[in-house]
């Protein structure tokens, strides 16, 4: 638009006398960005921190602290009071707690988690009780003890372990996603390796050492085996990980490229092979035995996901007409639909409740085209569609919690990709993983 | 005197004049035209290039988030849109027609009683209209959802009331925290906008049962509305709810008996 004002001004200069009307060109920018609030009101609660027996504790009672605070945060279900708004009492027990205070003021939390850590021969012994401050004949609304290694993995888990069953009570019946964990790729040294991490990014560590190309991790849905494509003597195959035994597992070989491997909620694997010349979607079982051919079309047919839901259904991309789009079918092949309709579509992955297709888009692709690849939501149902990131850089290869309330994608490409995560209404967006870390993948629990 | 001396003027003919008229036009007109060149606008305006033509792009919304309807308070006459109870105004009475003897004509004549007066008619009472009941307030009247009374929590959501009465009365009280959450899961559930909204605004009671892991069974019409697309609405909104959470560990029962019923204010 500069460019244009400089030419009209000049213009304009050779031309004094003249009336000329310049209209400087307005380029339309469409940006759709909604939310999904639904007007209830969401849950107010407080954690306070949790009583320190023994002075040793106070480190690790320090990182419990945070660790369950975030993980309440990130849930999306809370209103969670700030630390500096609520009572600096550390109540132990259900005796001690004043609801009053918790109830009123400025704090006017619905619940209070409290409770005491401790350190007890060796193991950090956490009891933690959650009271209802609105119902004084009948506060308690949860009472547990957990018992682990008195280390900060420990304490994070217990943190984990109490924020999901917060969750699972108060957040409406879905189970926390605190114990779940991404799998991602990790650039570095010339190779790509799988490595995992917690949901919250802690805890990263690597699951191959294979030191050539690995991508496109998939977690099983018991959590027992990571399926991934990784670049062999004989090029891209889809290898199996087993996270019990700590070693590869056998897969057959195919002939040409095989990519993106896919998990169903039930243990079968949907891959994309071109063995016969030209990609297309394969189902087999878990070990890879009885693979079948269920597309059958010209155009690259890539990057399966299953229904988490019901298991009978597909997303994938298929470049049949042209540039990539998402279709879905029947696991047999039939019932073929396309989602978009135009523009460039990649990496489709299906929500856990079977409601929407969250895809990486650049709905105004091609040359000349101002371009931008962003995080999109659409309904299945209704084919609608909410954009979900803008302006953030290049994103891709969204992937669902299973708690249906956020999504994990990478932003930026090749060796300065990170790894974000935000709630699926596009709030909240923040880094998990540093520059390197492509692909990510969140676990089925 | 010196003569003055006229500065010797160049005159221009009539044709001279007529040149530099005719110059000075095509200036303008070529100027007019050469601009026209020159300021042609290349590429598209606005909006050729969109992919969809006209509307905007559609959002996807699975519930629009209306704003709350401000009921409209029955005491203040003047706020109401419905009609006020008062009272219309009293008919004109129509005027009996004067009968011939009401005036008096003075006729001499002894001992004729005087013409009875006739009294006005009495206009007739204005018709008494029945007051419309108020609606008994079933939320408090500060606004906060209703306090934790036995067994029923009520809760005010942008398109009505929705309250539950959980059968056992001692589970309400001991698992407050449990039925206001199912309360409200079921209210965000509720989506209202294939309601009716001339529809008078009746109440469907819904009965269903929670299993022990959360999930609603045995929904049923407690009593209809006499409104089928309220009943429908509120049956399909505890259809949509796959579970509730599991129950609370202290309750020895193996499911609980909820009913529920949806209000749509107007």
């Amino acid at each position: 638009m500069t460019i244009r004002i400089q030419q009209s001004l000049r213009r304009a200069l050779l031309s004094l006398a003249l009336a000329g009307c310049i209209a400087p060109q307005l380029h339309a920018q469409d940006n759709v960005f909604t939310g999904t609030n639904t007007g209830a009101d969401r849950v107010r609660i407080a954690a306070a921190d949790f009583r320190g027996g023994t002075p040793d504790a106070a480190a690790l009672k320090r990182t419990f602290d945070t660790v369950l605070y975030s993980d309440l945060g990130n849930a999306g279900v809370f209103d969670l009071v700030s630390k500096s708004m609520q009572p600096q009492a550390t109540p132990g027990a259900p005796a001690e707690i004043r609801l009053a205070d918790w109830g009123g003021g400025t704090t006017n939390a619905a619940f209070v988690a409290f409770g005491s850590f401790s350190i007890n021969a060796g193991r950090a012994v956490v009891s933690a009780y959650v009271d209802d401050t609105h119902n004084a004949q009948f506060p308690q609304v949860l009472g547990k003890q957990y018992t682990e290694a008195a280390d900060e993995n420990g304490a994070r888990t217990i943190a984990h372990k109490l924020a999901d069953e917060i969750i699972l009570r108060l957040g409406g019946g879905i189970p926390g996603i605190a114990e779940s964990k991404i799998y991602y790729v990790h650039a570095g040294g010339g190779s790509k390796e799988i490595w995992a991490m917690d949901y919250d990014g802690a805890n990263a560590h690597a699951v191959t050492n294979l030191g050539t190309i690995s991508i496109s991790p998939r977690v099983s849905p018991d959590n027992s085996r990571v399926a991934f494509s990784s670049l062999g003597k004989y090029g891209f195959q889809i290898r199996v990980f087993s996270l019990l035994l700590n070693r590869m597992v056998s897969f057959p070989d195919s002939s040409g490229t095989n990519l993106s491997p896919a998990w169903s909620a039930n243990g079968q694997l949907a891959y994309s092979s071109s063995r016969s010349g030209d990609p297309e979607i394969y189902v087999s079982d878990g070990s890879g035995n009885s693979a079948r051919r269920i597309t059958n079309s010209r155009g690259p047919d890539v990057s399966p996901t299953w229904n988490p839901k019901t298991g009978s259904q597909l997303a994938w991309i298929s470049g049949r007409t042209g540039l990539p789009q998402v279709y879905i079918m029947d696991t047999d092949g039939a019932g073929v639909q396309r989602m978009t309709d135009t523009g460039y579509a990649t990496s489709v992955s299906w929500s856990p409740n079977g409601q929407f297709l969250a895809f990486a888009w650049d709905r105004k692709y091609g040359p000349g085209a101002p371009g931008g690849q962003d995080i999109y939501l659409m309904d299945v149902a209704s084919k609608k569609w909410i954009q979900l990131t803008n302006g953030i850089g290049r994103c891709d290869f969204p992937s669902w919690s299973p708690d249906g309330r956020h999504i994990v994608f990478a932003v930026g490409s090749g060796a300065r990709a990170e790894v974000w995560t935000m709630l699926a209404d596009g709030t909240g967006k923040h880094k998990l993983a540093g520059t390197g870390s492509d692909m990510p993948n969140w676990s089925f629990r | 005197m010196p003569a003055v001396q006229e500065p010797t003027r160049t005159g221009r003919t009539t044709k001279q004049n007529f040149v530099v008229a005719l110059a000075l036009h095509g200036i303008i007109i070529g100027g007019i035209i050469g601009s026209a060149y020159v300021f042609h606008k290349t590429g598209d305006a606005w909006g050729d290039k969109a992919d969809v033509t006209g509307a905007v792009q559609a959002t996807m919304v699975s519930s629009v988030p209306l704003p709350p309807k401000v009921q409209p308070t029955t005491d203040n006459v003047l706020a109401s849109e419905s009609p006020s109870p008062v009272p219309p105004p009293p008919k004109a009475a129509a005027e009996p027609p004067p009968k011939p003897t009401d005036i008096p004509i003075v006729v001499k004549q002894p001992d004729k009683k005087q013409p009875p007066k006739t009294a006005e008619a009495p206009s007739p009472k204005p018709p008494e209209h029945p007051q419309p009941a108020k609606p008994q307030p079933d939320k408090a009247a500060t606004g906060e959802t209703a306090g934790l009374r036995v067994a029923m929590t009520a809760v005010e959501n942008r398109a009505g009331t929705s309250s539950t009465n959980v059968a056992d009365s001692a589970f309400g009280q001991r698992y407050a925290y449990y039925v206001r959450a199912l309360t409200q899961k079921v209210a965000q559930q509720w989506f209202t906008q294939t309601l009716d909204s001339g529809a008078p605004g009746h109440r469907v009671y819904i009965s269903f049962r929670v299993e022990r892991d959360g999930t609603p069974s045995q929904i049923q019409i407690a009593k209809p509305s006499g409104d089928a697309t309220l009943d429908a609405s509120a049956l399909r909104a505890l259809q949509r709810i796959d579970t509730f959470g599991p129950l609370p560990d202290g309750y020895n029962g193996q499911y609980i008996n909820v009913q529920y019923y949806f209000d749509p204010k107007q």
